[in-house]
């Protein structure tokens, strides 16, 4: 399993611009929160890091670590 | 961002999000994140590109504009009636706004704009490029509606200019040698003879001693 002890920073974001249209990822209760008890999605996570790595294609970053987050938003 | 990624964040919105670890992996996922990875990263930057492309097609669009003015029809709002030159010095401002604001709205998305940030507000360059490409792809939305409005309004302002009502109908200038020199508007012709509706009243000429017809857009003062 590799490891990585530096911290990484994977931004979570509810859209992202894509050519002349801005694609809304699949949480469609991210982005209309109110009125939701328990908004729910899964964030798949790939590992960034720009430290070296052995076996690390040329031209890539990251350690190869990915994993699945679950993140639950809750209206106050 | 940063305080998304705590556990039980509230941003401030009044919103919790608490993060705990999912379901296990798979290589779908991967590629998904990798895929995400890669939108973000490249975002700003093909945002800009787009932003610069556009930019330069609409600006030919209205150079183009300018050399189909260049087919002569009536140049000046002033020969049009009132009405007709208020709507068309009308819809003249309303363009001048939209391509004001297109312009301006195309050039912050392709360069963004000038900001001061202090320093215990700045967020990290991913999370800070990701928030300026989202304003940068509103700001080239609204520029290339508005450009394209300020277009059509220009176009609809040329074709009123064109083929509007003239403030003054065409007179005639007709030149006999028993009565002279007589200028108006026609108001009939009927069996050799023309009916002129001049400042001294109806006049009837009769053609065939006329030596001389010129249409004018107004008589001669006197």
């Amino acid at each position: 399993m590799p490891e990585v002890r530096g911290a990484l920073e994977i931004p979570l974001v509810s859209s992202v611009f894509h050519g002349m249209r801005t694609i809304q990822e699949t949480q469609p209760e991210q982005a209309t929160v109110e009125g939701i008890k328990d908004a729910r999605w899964v964030e798949p996570m790939v590992c960034t890091c720009e430290h070296s790595h052995s076996n690390r294609p040329e031209g890539s970053v990251g350690c190869g670590a990915f994993w699945n987050l679950m993140l639950t938003m809750d209206p106050a | 961002m940063r305080r998304v990624l705590e556990p039980d964040a509230d941003d401030g919105s009044g919103v919790t999000i608490r993060i705990k670890p999912g379901p296990p992996a798979t290589h779908d996922a991967l590629l998904a994140a990798q895929e995400r990875d890669r939108l973000l990263r490249t975002e700003l930057s093909r945002v800009r590109a787009a932003a610069t492309a556009w930019r330069n097609a609409l600006a030919g669009l209205l150079t183009a504009l300018i050399g189909f003015s260049l087919i002569k029809g009536r140049s000046d709002i002033g020969q049009l009636t009132k009405p007709g030159a208020v709507a068309v010095g009308s819809l003249l401002l309303v363009a001048l706004i939209c391509g004001a604001i297109g312009a301006l709205s195309l050039v912050r998305a392709a360069n963004g704009k000038p900001s001061v940030a202090p320093m215990d507000k700045l967020l990290s360059r991913r999370v800070a490029d990701h928030i300026e490409a989202l304003g940068a792809a509103r700001a080239l939305r609204r520029g290339i509606v508005l450009t394209m409005v300020c277009a059509a309004l220009l176009v609809g302002a040329v074709a009123a200019t064109w083929y509007g009502p003239g403030a003054k109908r065409p007179v005639l200038q007709v030149t006999t040698a028993t009565v002279g020199t007589i200028c108006g508007t026609v108001n009939r012709v009927d069996r050799g003879t023309l009916l002129l509706k001049t400042d001294a009243g109806e006049v009837v000429v009769s053609l065939a001693e006329a030596l001389s017809l010129q249409p004018l857009t107004a008589c001669p003062e006197k």
